[in-house]
């Protein structure tokens, strides 16, 4: 056997590896959220942190804080729900069954441009929702108006 | 002369291994961190990067196993050698687009940015990596002319 192609059959057998061993990894990216992920470069509906905030004074949407809970409980924009990517992506089907099709969603992280944000948002629209969008300037755009934030464990 | 050839082969695949299997260990506990570092670079999409992040680690595990055990070895000194020009690349680029990154080289978090210490770091294991390809090639030459 050729040397390359040995070299090709240990990067087969390694893609092999990553693959099995990602099904059960408990930080592993399920296979959906990757294909999310090849869908979040698309033109997706952002919204300014101003539309944002008219949408919340009017309670005309639900807002998703995509961030780890740690930081969505030391800051957050009121009201919103907390719902970090590896978890959405691995019980999509729960999401679905408490959150109906025909509500208004934002998504928003803490940096502008939110990547992870729009690979959920893609992965939603696919799902049939399509009153869905990303709050560009993120929650440090949001702090930085001195908008309200709220702080601690959320309401039930 | 053939000797010190052997040595020099058994001590850059012993430090590779060493290098590689160290490197892929914090990146196979954290793939999703590992993702991220990769999509900083800016070189490939967050859907690639997620399937990078799902294969480089275990690449990196499998190759130094295989230079550890000397299994498939002339392949694994290839993929060695791919890799580590591969990462000086990657740093090159990221250095010289002044990306504020970190380098997700040994870890996925916490570790220095990048710099002219990280390039003089990746440069001399791409170094090594063609030196050890070279020597092995040379070697495994030396052993098909031996053959009876």
């Amino acid at each position: 056997m050729s040397r390359f192609r040995r070299a090709v059959l240990l990067s087969l057998a390694a893609l092999a590896a990553g693959l099995i061993v990602n099904q059960f990894h408990p930080e592993g990216i399920p296979g959906r959220m990757t294909r999310a992920l090849f869908m979040s470069g698309r033109p997706f509906r952002r919204v300014s942190p101003d539309s944002a905030m008219a949408a919340h004074q009017r309670g005309a949407a639900v807002f998703v804080d995509i961030r780890d809970p740690r930081e969505f409980r030391a800051g957050r924009i009121p009201g919103a729900e907390n719902h970090p990517i590896q978890p959405f992506f691995r019980d999509f089907a729960a999401f679905q069954k408490s959150h109906p099709v025909d509500t208004a969603y934002i998504f928003y992280c803490f940096e502008p441009a939110c990547r992870e944000g729009r690979a959920m948002l893609a992965w939603m629209r696919r799902a049939g929702y399509r009153r869905v969008a990303w709050m560009y300037g993120g929650l440090s755009e949001w702090t930085q108006n001195r908008w309200p934030v709220e702080t601690g464990e959320p309401n039930p | 002369m053939t000797r010190g050839r052997s040595a020099a082969v058994l001590i850059l695949r012993f430090a590779f291994a060493v290098i590689l299997g160290w490197a892929s260990i914090d990146k196979i506990l954290h793939p999703w961190a590992f993702s991220q570092d990769i999509v900083n670079y800016r070189v490939i999409g967050d859907g690639l990067s997620a399937v990078a992040a799902i294969w480089l680690p275990y690449l990196e595990l499998f190759t130094a196993v295989c230079l550890l055990a000397g299994l498939w070895l002339d392949g694994a000194v290839l993929v060695n050698a791919g890799l580590m020009w591969l990462f000086l690349i990657l740093v090159l680029q990221a250095f010289f687009r002044r990306l504020d990154i970190h380098c997700g080289c040994f870890t996925v978090k916490g570790e220095s940015v990048i710099g002219p210490l990280k390039i003089a770091e990746n440069a001399a294991f791409a170094a090594g990596s063609l030196a050890l390809l070279l020597l092995e090639a040379g070697l495994k030459n030396r052993r098909v002319k031996n053959r009876p």
